[in-house]
């Protein structure tokens, strides 16, 4: 049987860590400006177009190093790394049935996600439809480990049922 | 699709966790296998059959309307 490539199972646990890590440092910097130091970042960016969309070719900078905040940067690579760790981790027996339930999950994902993202884009409008885009980003992970966590679950109690 | 394989199984003694380690499955499949809710794939199945000592048809069947 082909293998599908996936993480190491202990990456599971290493992916609720990071996410861990990243809910804590999102509040402490709420709270306290523990990111601060990001705030003027030196970056590489292989595009920056600039505040508000630059016209000319001097707006626009190509590989160049850059001052940026770079702290929803740093979330957003934290949070999604673990989440695909948590997500797409081997299980103790990753056989054919688990391989279904994960790719079920995976189409369910889909779906549910951008059926939300056109009804979102349909009938929200303004500064707020920028929150649809970012939150966006995350929503086929999280529904898809909601699944497949549940339907796992699910599995896992059969065995004591009759 | 219907399946005796609790049958078979208790034949030969085995546990469904005896008989996952056999076929290299979990033993939640061997479960969901017995209890109708997932049809195996024919590589399993062909496993099964060869851990039971009995042919894939006695194991297996289709249901009338399929």
């Amino acid at each position: 049987m082909k293998t599908t490539p996936l993480f190491p199972k202990i990456y599971r646990k290493v992916g609720l860590v990071v996410i861990l890590i990243a809910v804590v440092l999102l509040v402490l910097d709420e709270l306290m400006g523990l990111l601060s130091f990001l705030e003027q970042a030196n970056v590489l960016a292989i595009y920056d177009s600039g505040i508000p969309l630059g016209q000319t070719r001097s707006d626009n900078r190509f590989f160049e190093i850059i001052q940026d905040d770079f702290r929803y940067e740093t979330l957003v690579v934290l949070i999604l790394t673990g989440l695909l760790f948590v997500g797409f981790s081997k299980r103790a027996t990753e056989d054919e049935l688990v391989q279904k339930i994960r790719l079920e999950s995976l189409l369910w994902a889909t779906y549910i996600h951008f059926f939300l993202f056109i009804l979102l884009t349909l009938f929200t409008f303004g500064l707020f439809y920028l929150n649809i885009l970012v939150f966006s980003v995350f929503t086929i992970l999280l529904i898809y480990i909601l699944r497949f966590e549940y339907k796992m679950y699910q599995l896992k109690k059969s065995l004591h049922e009759k | 699709m219907k399946n005796n394989l609790k049958v078979h199984r208790a034949i030969h003694n085995f546990t469904q966790d005896d008989l996952a380690k056999e076929v290299g499955v979990s033993r939640q499949t061997i479960n969901a296998i017995e209890k109708g809710k997932y049809n195996p794939s024919l590589f399993v199945a062909l496993k099964i059959a060869q851990s039971v000592n009995a042919s894939v048809e006695s194991i297996f069947e289709l249901e009338e309307n399929t």
